[in-house]
């Protein structure tokens, strides 16, 4: 099949006029760059066919197939008509601005030449296009334009213009956007100075505004006379980045699938088409390569092994399909397995219809809605199609239907909207649930609580909300705003200004912005603005506390989340080690793994866990100790009888070790404090303070780790002693630990 | 953690623990139900059924279960069906069966005539196929025998009986949920002649209550038992009050054990929220956060079919897929550290790490964030992308949320407007624009408390501008009135009121039929009637006239729908697609026709919506609202012999 790729030529005048500008405002060079650069990205992101041609003209250089001594100077081809890639991308972020006097219309002919030698004798080429980026302001010769455009007319070589201004009206475009006074402008500039070689992102173009010279009113007059003679357009740069800074990725061109649609002895040829859709750009799909040599793909080899702990691979052909069925295993081979599928064939069959209003929107299934016509091919039945879709419409009535792609698919169930426009008529198809979808859950009536009920005040203050922050008309020119049809994937505009950050700049960190509130930021500030005092009020009238449970939750996943990274790192190191000792042992892998899974001291091997994080080093010594204490508490809090006593003493134990060994007793003395006061007033845990004693543990002494501060005898009496208030008044406790542990104990 | 969590409370407190994993994003929890069957076996309970009781054991007219002669070959059937659904339903719950009155005994306390036949645990096909030959008129004899002992017992203590259950509770592995114990029995008093036996029974019954373990008991009628008194001993054992008492020994006893003998081929969804979130308005000018909260739900979702898993041939035991990645070229395997990932641009390879990939996809944390209102009628119809969910208030984060939230509720439903947000699901995943719509609590008006619609928001996920594709208009010609006409009657003939439970899924429950008869050797499965298939015949009877002036009226003399024309061969394949077989697949017996399958004895087969809109046509009057309420006045309206 014929691609359909055109051929363009970028002219682009890079003498002496295009870099004139105002302090403070860009050049029209700058900004012709950047906009270069988005068309060139958006035709490398939709991988488009079309080719492309970097022509510049003005400049010192002088590379073209027409130049002679005399003509054709100071044009240049920098790069050759090709698909574009990143290549031309840096051409153009290295365009310079040139100072020697080149012509326009060469410029065209050195473009239209180009683009004539290079197709020539190719196919696949719909149209060719010259794209000339220019204010005007170089003097040319216009002696042979008449040649010239007949020439362009016959190559059917269409030419548009982009430039600062044509002359026109359009001056008074938005003035929201430009900067009136200078002073704004000096911070914006370096902003957009720095953020140039990025992307279509937001940085703001400053393009002054100056009356034009007669220069460039004549060479405007002439550049109009081009455009209108080979049928093409002129843009403004502002228009042209109106129309570039959205990102869009490859359109997909739409197939039908074909189905006879079946309704009683009637039988139609239909096609239906996607209409909707998540768009997950096929360009996002992301391939695992290696760090260290980003060419080669990494292959993924996934191994089937027994579930016990020989961990014996199994080869595919010792495998079989099955099912669980409760907690048998069922094992059905292949044939069976086909045999025992659900049989259907290709179908699309009316099963009857209902009343549209039962169709409510929250029991739409599915990913898609497809648009379902008649294939036209088929007149009588298209016309019946017809038919049929307007009596529904007439009847408000919907189409129930059972769909089956094909013999090897699943049938489901699902709807037919009819959908009639002016210019179009069509039915919308969207699946809808089986019984077993539903899933139905009752909720309370909120009325039936008294303190739900919103007072007649409250109420009013709710309608004003919605009265201010109506959008059914809040669009500029009253039309609807926040249209889903006008809002873009805030995702799909990100990953693609990060791809083009990260392939322009490899090493500088991503600047992610593309919210969909920074995209709309105008609507939103305006609506913000209005609603301001009703938000107010809603604030007096509804008293909202929070519980701050979710707080509590959030600071505790932060340092769950912490831990995760450290731990991760640490893991990683740990692997590493284990990865040079002996690099492709599964074994010694899965070891590594199972050892570096280990977060938390968990309650299953609570002493190893500890051990484990402890040689970690991550999370903090102190974090893996205080995880061990609660962990101590939880074993003695939860112990039926004294059935978990034993291993919360060898918890006990090891955490003395440990606090020995690494000189930080106070943890341990402070510990043992606070497990004693509670011991004493809590019942069913004076036993387990018994053990304690009877074991004698006791507070970690000046003798065994020189950090400590207890002196034996203390250390003994504390054991000796019956109450703990004494102890506390004895044992040497610094009040910020003590809190620690009151917070442990709120914990718990 | 998993101790610190141990909250023996009430229900509630499951769905709340729910919520919080959710919100921490650790691995859910499931929610295990246990369920221990006390079964008592009294000679009474080999006797042969009571009359009450056999009648309504035919309701399912499966042949097998007329043979279910004596009161255990029944309990023993409501069992086995008990587990069969359970395997579908929800087959992480976790159930045993204990036997009191057995000469032999088994258990941890050496509790005399007390048999423990099931420990707690999932369903498996093996304990189902045990209680089928319990049941079987053929071998349930001698396999109760070489289990239990040949004789009867009668020197065995209700207490014991309940201590063992209450004992195989608490030593459960996992954590359960709901405990229940269901006791069968055909004693009404079992301690009557030993007074110390009968208050330790009652008070070990209510200390089971007191931790939350319920109790039922299911009378079993016999020959010489008649009656079943709940007044002599169960009031207190139940701990009912005189009321429910009274509806208790009212009520046919046989109601709901009818309901355990039932199999039923669905899922069971438990009440979960998908998450819990944030819903901010905005700031107020002193730039406090104005946020409430909502629990957000999933009410229709795909119900996943059975996942097909890989079995070792040689044991046929469960196997683990381990992944591991490494280049190409050495075989060298690669820690997570060494991957990279990347895409091609124009020949570029554009390298990110995984921890950019997901900084990419974080726009912000999750929540509800209000953007403004719209009239309802800004919603078109193929505004849509994936399935929605329903959102009720939250009071656990915020206090007031109710109120706020009851609010816009009615204010949106009074104006006619929805809610119209940025909606992050989870903190990783990015916005999409979401349209809140207003949903009024909406009962039956015939059945109280029957809630037809819960009062809450719809939410439903917007498309955006990329995913929102252009396609090329069609402009046909519009059709003549007389054609439209024709239309709107062949419309008004098929037309029937559609509702969500009507069509069950026909892959998935012939699936789960299928996987049942090969883990129980049954040699065929389970009949299920697709009603999806539309019988072309019934449809012609009622449209056949309409459709035949269409015929006329748009296509030439001889013209065949539905055929492809260009080449034979394509034509040859699209006759093998459209009627003949398909005509064929859905035989008379399997029709949606309610008459047809009450001539086949088959109605118990067709689901209960159905039965009732045939009453509902026919102006037929059920006696209640059980299934076989319906069976029984079609039958009687047919006049078919039951």
């Amino acid at each position: 099949m014929a691609s359909n790729k055109e051929a363009l030529a970028l002219v682009v005048d890079i003498g002496v006029g295009m870099s004139q500008t105002a302090p403070g405002f860009d050049s029209p060079l700058q900004i012709t760059s950047d906009i270069l650069q988005m068309i060139v990205q958006r035709k490398m992101f939709q991988q488009s066919k079309d080719e492309l041609a970097l022509i510049l003209y003005g400049g010192d250089e002088t590379n073209n197939d027409l130049a002679d001594e005399n003509n054709y100077q100071n044009i240049s081809v920098v790069f050759s008509l090709s698909p574009a890639n990143w290549h031309l991308f840096e051409e153009i972020q290295k365009i310079k601005p040139g100072n020697n006097p080149a012509d326009l219309i060469d410029a065209i002919v050195v473009a239209a030449d180009h683009l004539r030698r290079e197709t020539e004798g190719k196919r696949g080429y719909v149209a060719k296009r010259v794209l000339l980026f220019t204010n005007a302001a170089t003097p040319f010769n216009d002696h042979s334009l008449k040649v010239i455009l007949d020439s362009l007319r016959l190559q059917d070589i269409t030419v548009d213009a982009i430039g600062p201004s044509w002359g026109q009206e359009e001056e008074d475009g938005d003035e929201n956007d430009r900067p009136d006074s200078p002073t704004q402008t000096n911070g914006h500039n370096e902003d957009s100075a720095s953020a140039r070689p990025t992307t279509n992102g937001h940085h703001h173009h400053r393009n002054q505004k100056k009356p034009l010279t007669p220069q460039q009113k004549t060479g405007i007059r002439i550049i109009n006379d081009i455009v209108n003679t080979t049928e093409g357009s002129l843009f403004t740069f502002r228009e042209a980045l109106g129309m570039l800074s959205i990102h869009q990725s490859k359109t997909v061109k739409p197939t039908a699938t074909k189905y006879i649609m079946q309704l009683a002895d009637i039988k139609l040829h239909i096609c239906t088409y996607i209409q909707v859709k998540d768009n997950k750009p096929g360009i996002f799909r992301l391939k695992k390569v290696y760090a260290r040599d980003p060419k080669s793909e990494i292959k993924v080899d996934r191994g089937r092994y027994t579930k016990d702990e020989h961990d014996e691979e199994i080869e595919k052909e010792e495998l079989t399909d099955g099912f669980r069925y409760g907690t048998t295993f069922v094992p059905i081979n292949k044939e069976t397995l086909d045999d025992m599928k659900y049989q259907s064939e290709k179908c699309f069959s009316v099963i009857g219809f209902s009343d549209a209003n039962m169709m409510r929107r929250s029991l739409y299934l599915g990913d898609t809605v497809y648009e379902v016509i008649a294939e036209p091919t088929y007149e009588e039945e298209a016309q019946t199609f017809t038919g049929l879709v307007q009596a529904m419409y007439d009847t408000n009535t919907v189409a129930i239907v059972r769909k089956c792609f094909s013999e090897r698919s699943s049938p489901e169930l699902g709807f037919l909207r009819p959908h009639i426009a002016h210019d179009h008529i069509c039915m919308y198809y969207v699946k809808l649930p089986f019984a077993e979808d539903l899933r139905e859950f009752n909720f309370d009536n909120l009325d039936v609580i008294k303190r739900n009920l919103p007072s007649a005040e409250q109420l009013k203050t709710v309608d004003n909300l919605i009265t201010t922050m109506d959008l059914s008309h809040a669009d500029r020119g009253r039309e609807e705003a926040f249209q889903p049809e006008l809002i873009s994937d805030p995702y799909i505009q990100r990953m693609f200004q990060s791809i083009a950050q990260r392939a322009v700049t490899p090493d500088e960190p991503l600047s992610l912005s593309n919210t969909i509130m920074e995209m709309n930021d105008t609507l939103i500030q305006s609506i913000a603005r209005k609603s301001k005092r009703t938000l107010d009020t809603v604030n007096e009238q509804f008293i909202l506390r929070d519980t701050n449970r979710r707080q509590k939750i959030a600071t505790g996943e932060a340092l769950f989340g912490n831990n995760d990274i450290s731990a991760k790192k640490a893991r990683l190191e740990d692997n590493n080690e284990e990865f040079t000792t002996d690099s492709t042992s599964f074994e010694a892998q899965a070891a590594a793994k199972k050892k570096a899974a280990i977060k938390t001291v968990g309650t299953v091997t609570p002493v190893e866990d500890f051990k484990i994080l402890i040689e970690q080093g991550s999370p903090s010594l102190t974090d893996v100790c205080k995880q061990m204490c609660t962990l101590i508490f939880d074993l003695i809090n939860n112990s039926h009888g004294d059935s978990l006593f034993e291993k919360a003493l060898q918890c006990i134990q090891c955490l003395r070790e440990i606090c020995i060994d690494k000189l930080e007793p106070k943890i341990f003395n402070d510990f043992e404090v606070v497990l004693k006061a509670h011991s004493s007033d809590i019942d069913g845990r004076k036993d387990f303070w018994k053990k304690i004693v009877d074991e004698k543990i006791s507070l970690i002494t000046s003798e065994e780790c020189i950090e400590s501060n207890v002196i034996p005898i203390e250390a003994k009496k504390f054991l000796e002693e019956e109450t703990a208030i004494q102890a506390l008044n004895n044992a040497p406790i610094n009040n910020e630990q003590d809190d620690e542990e009151e917070d442990l104990f709120d914990l718990i | 953690m998993s101790l610190l969590d141990q909250n023996w409370g009430a229900g509630g407190s499951a769905e709340d623990e729910a919520q919080d994993e959710n919100q921490q994003g650790r691995p859910i929890t499931t929610n295990r139900d246990g369920t221990l069957i006390l079964i008592e076996c009294a000679p009474q309970m080999f006797e042969t059924l009571a009359n009450q009781m056999k009648q309504d054991s035919t309701i399912d007219e499966d042949d097998e279960d007329a043979q279910l002669t004596t009161g255990f070959q029944l309990v023993m059937r409501a069992c086995q069906r008990f587990y069969q659904s359970k395997i579908i339903s929800n087959d992480k719950d976790l159930s045993g069966i204990i036997l009191y009155g057995t000469e032999n005994s088994l258990n941890a306390f050496d509790f005399k005539h007390i048999y423990i036949l099931h420990e707690l645990a999932q369903p498996s096909a093996e304990r189902i196929i045990q209680l089928e030959t319990l049941s079987n008129k053929d071998t349930f004899k001698a396999k109760y025998d070489e289990l239990f002992g040949s004789t009867q017992a009668t020197g065995y203590s209700l207490n014991e009986a309940l201590w063992t259950c209450s004992n195989l509770f608490s030593n459960s592995p996992q954590r359960l949920t709901i405990k229940r114990i269901f006791i069968f029995t055909c004693n009404d008093q079992p301690h009557a002649s030993n007074l110390t036996l009968e208050r330790q029974a009652k008070q070990r019954a209510k200390d089971l209550h007191d931790v939350g373990i319920q109790l039922e008991v299911f009378p079993i009628l016999t020959e010489s038992i008649t009656k079943f008194d709940f007044k002599k001993f169960f009031q207190d054992v139940l701990m009912l009050s005189d009321e429910d008492l009274e509806i208790r020994n009212n009520q046919e006893p046989t109601g709901r054990l009818n309901e355990l003998l039932k199999l039923v081929y669905s899922k069971e969804h438990k009440k979960r929220a998908y998450c819990t979130v944030p819903f901010s308005l905005g700031k107020s000018s002193d730039g406090t956060p104005l946020e409430f909260s909502v629990s957000v739900y999933n009410m229709v979702r795909p119900c996943p079919k059975p996942t097909k898993i890989k079995l070792d041939m040689k044991t046929n035991l469960e196997t683990k897929i381990v992944t591991k990645h490494y280049l190409p070229e050495t075989a060298e395997i690669l820690m997570p550290s060494d991957i990279q990932y990347g895409l091609d641009v124009a020949n570029r390879r554009i390298l990110f790490d995984s921890d950019e990939i997901k900084a990419i996809k974080k726009f912000g944390d999750s929540g509800f964030e209000l953007l403004g209102f719209k009239s309802l009628s800004c919603l078109l119809p193929h505004h849509y992308v994936k399935p929605g969910h329903f959102i009720y208030p939250d009071e656990k984060y915020v206090e007031g949320s109710s109120c706020l939230f009851n609010a816009l509720l009615k204010k949106c439903l009074e104006k006619k407007m929805f809610i119209l947000c940025q909606f992050t699901a989870r903190r990783n995943t990015p916005p999409r624009l979401v349209a809140l719509t207003a949903q009024a609590e909406e009962v039956n008006k015939k059945i109280k408390n029957d809630r037809l619609a819960s009062n809450g928001f719809h939410v439903h996920y917007l498309p955006y501008a990329d995913d929102i594709r252009t396609l090329p208009k069609n402009d046909t010609t519009r059709a003549a009135n007389d054609e439209v006409d024709l239309f709107k009657n062949v419309i008004r003939g098929l037309k029937f009121k559609y509702r969500p439970d009507k069509f069950e899924n026909p892959a998935l429950q012939t699936l789960w039929r299928n996987i049942e008869a090969t883990a129980l050797n049954k040699g065929e499965p389970d009949e299920f009637i697709d009603l999806t298939i539309p019988s072309v015949e019934n449809q012609n009877r009622k449209i056949s006239g309409y459709v035949d002036e269409l015929k006329q009226m748009i296509f030439p003399p001889g013209y065949v729908m539905g055929t492809t024309k260009k080449s034979a061969a394509a034509k040859r394949k699209a006759e093998t697609t459209s009627s003949p077989s398909s005509a064929k697949k859905t035989k008379p017996d399997e029709d949606v026709d309610v008459e047809a399958a009450a001539k086949s004895n088959l109605l118990s087969k067709l689901t209960v919506p159905m039965l009732k809109d045939y009453c509902r046509d026919k102006k037929l009057k059920a006696s209640g609202t059980k299934k076989q309420d319906f069976i029984d006045v079609i039958q009687s309206h047919l006049g078919i012999a039951q």
